[in-house]
């Protein structure tokens, strides 16, 4: 059978000659070595604290309880209630202290670093700077939910430089990077096919070599991550080794449109449902071991017959917190918590899928947003959760309050350099602040 | 609706002059003066295409008109410039590019053999090395060297044992569509150490100047013109830059800096209340297309001079938007007497996009002003330490009204007491920038008084608003500060500082036209000299 020219592209980044199938060589076969795996998570508009923060005795499950996707076994057949690290009083700080805060949070969360810092997220920084995503086929994914504008409010990966990172906001577009289509042609044609690709590449990698010595030193990093790229080219050009069925193609009918404007909201929960599947699926089949999904401001969803349409606004910006002097609306809080617990269902759907994979004990996934009171857009206090199994390294299963006793927070970053030891990165410090006492230092009750 | 739109011939001419042909004006030589001064220099670098650049990379190449910006993951943007430094080649969009390159090439190399590499003689490898230095050139903006020459020639034959002619110049355009070569504007010269200056190459020259002024490669002719020595003289620059201005392009480029400077450009992907503003989805592309012709009109009429975009006090309207105003015509050029619009401030393109969902933000607004006309900073909330206070919702009162405690805050009142009081002078139009006399059934009020700069000073509106920033120095030095952020792609405050020399160096009458500015840039050693930063 001949195959069309243009289908050598497949050969660039898809699956091969109609076997549907994908390298998978390390989660399933080689369970003994366990390696980590990280999934970073944003979501939208804060949270109602009063209904954020576990009852007594980690209690997920009392009256309008935003954490109650968790401790549902009913829904996910089982409860990953301890799976689960609440982390009360973690604040962007290094946001905070330039302006990157409020709606430009989502900069901070997995940078440890507000618009001015030039390190790469947590995801990239592993994956990439330490080399940690060399071995699967994507060095990492970065997902997003209806926004795919790089700008720094809906962007939680960020680059070498600290520039943001593209997102894939079409499952159509994620399955076919991902899973590929299929090709017809024999085993000749496509050796054929991918030398061409190979001789691509050559002329790609011999002309950026030619630049690059020509750059000055601070034009490196950029040539550097161009690098990068070609070589993750490379990577997808070698092709399957294993086998691991690929999931079936998602269902375009479901979503007509999947940008959050010009009415694509309605579709944004089902192309949620099928962004999350798709990258759990990802960590079964072991194409990649650091992920993030930005789950955006899916304000428009028309999901809550109980909520207003504008739920930016008529919700989130009217929640009345209560303090010491104000006893707060409790009205305003249960409103906002049905779109919290909404954001924190999808974020159990990921767990339940990376469990029946086998893959969520040595995933440590990091969900946080970019505001704790949404009506002050303030960056302090952001609603942060640890799921997963995290290979052993932190206690799960509590809630851990790391607020002082004058309530103030601490900084993300401790969060971060956590993590990063956690995949044996010695390091002690994560991100960019003036204030040297914002990047350093590790949060050590994460270990119990 | 296009068709009374100003025609490229009008461009042609006025761009000319009274005698039609490019006259140097040497005499007076601006860039002369202030390279001599110049204390400080653009960085060498490389800069990533924007996505637009890239599509009209290709398009050039290939002489197609594909769609392929809106297929690549959109651009970083640098003060809201989407043409900048800050744009690189993650894993995601060297992905795209790949996929969609290969297929732009299959589909040449199938549909446009016979232009791209015309073979008449049957001898393949020979057609196949014309083809490759010719189109090279055209794609690197330089003549190949030997080993490029070579290696690209290797990959043609790869393919073309198998293939033919036509396999082989799909492989080359697939390498050379995603090449570095083709996807960076270097600006490198012969190289240099840390802290020497250096003179970008004649080649890297014309790229310069054509990215600049028409947002895509250089021609043929450009260079041609760069290889005979043109770009190494001021006159010579500015004689190519003149001939540049004429095309087409210069008009997309000059629409592109307005709409990226007024921060309208997201209007496609913005979103208001379905309930208040059920208009607004149908009348989006109405907006835009008004502000588009407009900023035609005042390029080709105005010289692009922001007293002609802020206080024009005419409308470029389709008959939808001429209704929506409330005017008696459409046109280029309709009349907006009895209206309170003044020029580019008022169209419903920057009103909504300076807007919440469901009301006006006179601090949007008034941000903007500050911001992007006036070039001052004004800091975030969280930078002050200060939490965000929405004024709560009220159906009894004005917006104005409802903001009235924003001054009343004092860790608030610094920066509201500056921003607030420019933004009331805008309500009269609403937030998607209908114009309205009452909101909830009480007057508004766009009568404003502040201090700026240590002088008071008062308006009615924002006409009013519209007409005094038309007249200020500072605004006319600011616009030319955003302008050379885009057109430069850079931002260096000391830079901006050299160009404003230049610009003020013009005489009064060439001051404020944007294309004078851009051509005393051209002239400049600004233009043409780097410095190699550590």
């Amino acid at each position: 059978m001949r195959i069309e020219r243009r289908t050598f592209l497949a050969a660039l980044g898809a699956s091969i000659a109609g076997m549907q199938t994908v390298r998978a060589n390390a989660a399933i076969s080689r369970a003994t070595e366990r390696p980590m795996r990280f999934i970073g998570v944003y979501t939208p508009h804060g949270r109602a604290h009063e209904l954020w923060q576990p009852r007594a005795g980690f209690d997920l499950r009392f009256d309008d309880s935003i954490l109650a996707p968790f401790d549902d076994a009913a829904k996910l057949g089982k409860s990953y209630k301890d799976r689960l690290l609440v982390l009360d009083g973690i604040d962007l700080s290094a946001g905070i202290t330039v302006g990157t805060s409020g709606h430009d949070g989502p900069r901070v969360i997995l940078t440890g670093s507000g618009a001015n810092g030039k390190n790469p997220s947590i995801d990239q920084y592993l994956a990439v700077e330490c080399g940690l995503g060399a071995e699967t086929q994507h060095t990492s994914l970065v997902l997003g939910v209806g926004e795919e504008q790089p700008d720094i409010g809906s962007c939680i990966s960020y680059g070498p430089g600290g520039t943001p990172l593209p997102k894939w906001i079409d499952p159509k577009q994620t399955f076919a990077e991902l899973f590929g289509a299929p090709i017809a042609g024999g085993r000749e044609e496509v050796e054929r096919q991918r030398a061409l690709g190979q001789s691509v590449l050559d002329v790609a990698r011999a002309d950026l070599a030619r630049l690059a010595a020509r750059a000055p030193s601070s034009e490196r990093t950029k040539m550097d991550q161009h690098q990068t790229a070609l070589r993750e080219i490379e990577k997808r050009l070698a092709g399957p080794s294993d086998s691991c069925p690929a999931p079936p193609a998602p269902d375009a009918s479901r979503f007509p449109r999947f940008r959050a404007h010009n009415g694509g909201a309605p579709y944004l929960d089902a192309v949620a449902d099928l962004q999350i599947d798709l990258l759990a699926r990802a960590f079964a089949c072991d194409l990649t071991r650091f992920g993030t999904i930005f789950l955006g401001d899916l304000s428009r969803t028309h999901l809550f017959p109980e909520l207003p349409e504008d739920i930016h606004i008529e919700v989130a910006h009217r929640y009345d917190s209560a303090n010491e002097h104000h006893a707060g609306t409790p009205a305003t809080w249960k409103m906002l918590a049905v779109q919290n617990r909404y954001s924190y269902s999808k974020v159990a759907r990921l767990l339940s899928r990376l469990d029946e994979a086998g893959v969520l004990d040595d995933t440590i996934v990091y969900v946080s947003g970019d505001m704790g009171d949404p009506a002050k857009h303030s960056s302090r206090s952001v609603p942060t959760l640890i799921a997963g199994g995290a290979g052993g390294h932190f206690k799960m299963g509590r809630y851990l309050d790391c607020r002082d006793a004058q309530g103030a927070g601490i900084p993300n970053n401790r969060l971060l350099v956590s993590i990063a030891q956690a995949f044996g990165i010695q390091t002690s410090r994560f991100g960019f602040a003036a204030d040297p006492a914002i990047v350093s230092g590790r949060l050590d009750a994460l270990n119990g | 609706m296009r068709s009374w739109r100003a025609s490229a011939s009008v461009l042609f001419a006025v761009l000319m002059g009274c005698g039609g042909a490019a006259k140097p004006h040497a005499e007076h030589a601006p860039g002369a003066a202030a390279t001599a001064t110049a204390s400080a220099l653009f960085p060498a670098r490389v800069r990533r295409l924007s996505n637009l650049e890239y599509e009209r990379t290709v398009n050039d190449l290939l002489g197609t008109k594909e769609s392929i910006a809106e297929k690549l993951p959109p651009d970083v943007r640098r003060e809201g410039y989407t043409v900048n430094a800050d744009q690189t080649v993650p894993s995601a969009w060297q992905a795209r590019a790949s996929a969609i390159t290969r297929d732009l090439a299959h589909r040449a190399a199938t549909d446009r053999l016979d232009q791209l590499a015309p073979c008449v003689d049957h001898n393949v490898r020979a057609c196949g090395e014309r083809f490759i230095a010719r189109i090279g050139r055209l794609a690197y903006r330089r003549p190949l060297d030997a080993a490029e020459q070579s290696r690209l020639i290797d990959a043609f034959e790869l393919a073309d044992k198998d293939g033919g002619l036509a396999a082989g110049v799909e492989l080359v355009l697939t390498a050379l569509l995603q090449s570095p070569s083709l996807l960076y504007v270097t600006e490198l010269g012969e190289g240099g150490r840390p802290g020497q200056r250096l003179t970008l190459t004649p080649y890297e020259t014309a790229s310069e100047l054509s990215y600049m002024l028409r947002g895509g490669p250089p021609d043929d002719d450009l260079l041609d013109r760069a290889r005979d020595g043109a770009m190494s003289t001021a006159d010579g620059r500015e004689k190519e830059a003149r001939r540049l201005l004429a095309m087409n392009d210069t008009r997309r480029q000059f629409r592109r800096f307005v709409l990226e400077w007024l921060e309208v450009d997201g209007l496609a992907r913005d979103a208001k209340s379905e309930s208040l503003y059920p208009r607004y989805e149908s009348l989006k592309s109405h907006m835009l297309d008004e502000t588009a012709g407009f900023v035609d009109e005042v390029m080709v009429y105005g010289g692009g001079s922001v007293r002609a975009l802020l206080d024009a006090r005419f409308a470029s309207v389709d008959p939808t938007m001429a209704r929506f105003y409330g005017l008696t015509s459409y046109g280029p050029r309709a009349s907006l007497r009895g209206t309170e619009r003044a020029g580019i401030l008022q169209q419903a393109s920057f009103l909504a996009a300076h807007a919440h969902e469901d009301e006006t933000s006179p601090v949007k607004r008034g941000d903007f002003v500050l911001r992007k006309l006036l070039c001052q900073k004004v800091p975030r909330p969280g930078e002050v330490g200060v939490d965000i206070v929405f004024p709560p919702p009220s159906k009894d009162a004005t917006t104005r009204e409802r903001y009235a405690n924003h001054v009343e805050i004092s860790a608030c009142n610094d920066c509201h007491e500056r921003l607030d009081p420019i933004g009331f002078t805008f309500e009269g139009f609403d937030a998607i920038g209908a114009a309205r006399t009452k909101e909830n059934d009480r007057p508004i009020d766009t009568k404003a008084k502040f201090e700026i700069d240590g002088k008071t000073v008062s308006f009615a509106n924002s006409q009013e608003l519209s007409h005094w920033l038309a007249e200020k120095p500072e605004v006319a030095d600011c616009y030319a500060r955003q302008a050379f952020r885009f057109f430069a792609a850079e931002a260096d405050p000391r830079v901006e500082g050299e160009l404003d020399a230049l610009r003020h160096d013009l005489p009064a009458a060439r001051r404020d036209n944007l294309f004078e500015m851009l051509i005393a840039y051209v002239r400049s050693d600004l233009f043409v000299k780097r410095e190699v930063k550590p």
